[in-house]
């Protein structure tokens, strides 16, 4: 059984199969990541394809003193920002009609209290996303900080400022609507 | 790790992330089309090419070095004429700022001599011949 760096080394030496070991470790991954950063589950299906195809392209570029995860999420990153088109851009901060969403989508009507909707709706793209590779994927703040090509002071600050307002809206939210505590 | 944090981990794994049969068989074959043109990065190449490269260039090296000492020496130029290129500049010519100043002194000499025979014609009606 290879770990990621051996897989990593084989398929800079052209091994598809060894790639494809990668890709199956970090697709769901991502795909999830995704999900939460375009805007169509079409979007983010598209942004995973371009995502592996690149990192399989340009993995001469990969140094292993970075995390794989950190290289491969700047990656996605960049690509689901690239799948909007500027009209999109420009309204992504009024997106919360949560009927739309392709995380809506995948979250489950039985799940509506899904901390991520809320986070979608008060945290800004970076912060959301500093927020779900701190704490969905356990990366350092140094990590952080390459992935989405920022300082790490600009990590620390965001994932606070974050956590804050994420906490007042899930307060404001549980008071609003006491009968949903049990689901949170 | 503190409920909140439990919290944001339990949820985000709520969120389902299929990958559809479709989505596998559309993955797999971009790879292969990648893969298909993707330049050979850092392949190795074996001995006897960077032996033959070297030999190649050695000989290449050795061949100019070989046909440049054959050359004739090239003959030595054909002597230049220097003495119209060394003619010296005309060192008499007056310089610009002085000529008016000279020709002015010119006159002051010219009136003080007039001036001294006209005294010295005076003082001989007068007194007589004066001796110079």
């Amino acid at each position: 059984m290879l770990n990621e760096t051996q897989l990593i080394e084989r398929a800079r030496g052209g091994s598809i199969r060894a790639f494809t070991r990668l890709v199956e470790a970090y697709r769901e991954r991502l795909l999830r990541f995704l999900l939460t950063r375009c805007q169509s589950h079409a979007d983010a299906e598209d942004a995973l394809q371009e995502t592996f195809v690149n990192a399989y392209r340009y993995l001469h570029s990969y140094r292993a003193e970075w995390r794989f995860s950190t290289w491969i999420y700047r990656i996605a990153i960049r690509n689901a920002s690239s799948q909007r088109s500027p009209v999109e851009v420009r309204e992504a901060p009024d997106l919360p009609d949560e009927s739309d969403g392709p995380l809506e989508a995948c979250i489950g009507e039985q799940s509506r209290q899904n901390i991520w909707l809320a986070a979608k709706r008060v945290l800004n793209e970076d912060t959301y996303a500093a927020m779900w590779l701190r704490y969905v994927e356990d990366m350092s703040i140094n990590d952080i900080a390459a992935a989405l090509e920022r300082s790490e002071s600009w990590a620390k600050v965001n994932l606070l400022r974050g956590r804050k307002a994420l906490a007042a809206e899930i307060a404001r939210l549980d008071a609003a609507h006491p009968e949903d505590l049990a689901c949170g | 790790m503190d409920s909140f944090e439990e919290r944001l981990k339990r949820d985000a794994a709520a969120v389902r992330a299929d990958i559809s049969p479709e989505l596998e068989n559309r993955l797999r074959a971009s790879l292969e089309s990648a893969a298909a043109v993707k330049p050979k990065a850092g392949t190795r190449r074996p001995v006897w090419f960077w032996l033959a490269s070297g030999l190649t260039g050695t000989a290449a090296a050795l061949t100019v070095i070989a046909v440049l000492n054959r050359q004739e020496p090239a003959p030595p130029p054909a002597a230049v004429a220097v003495e119209p290129l060394l003619s010296m500049p005309n060192l008499n010519v007056r310089p610009a700022m002085l000529g008016p100043l000279e020709d002015e002194l010119d006159k002051l000499k010219s009136d003080l001599e007039k001036a001294e025979r006209v005294v010295r014609e005076d003082v001989e009606t007068l007194l007589g011949e004066v001796p110079r």
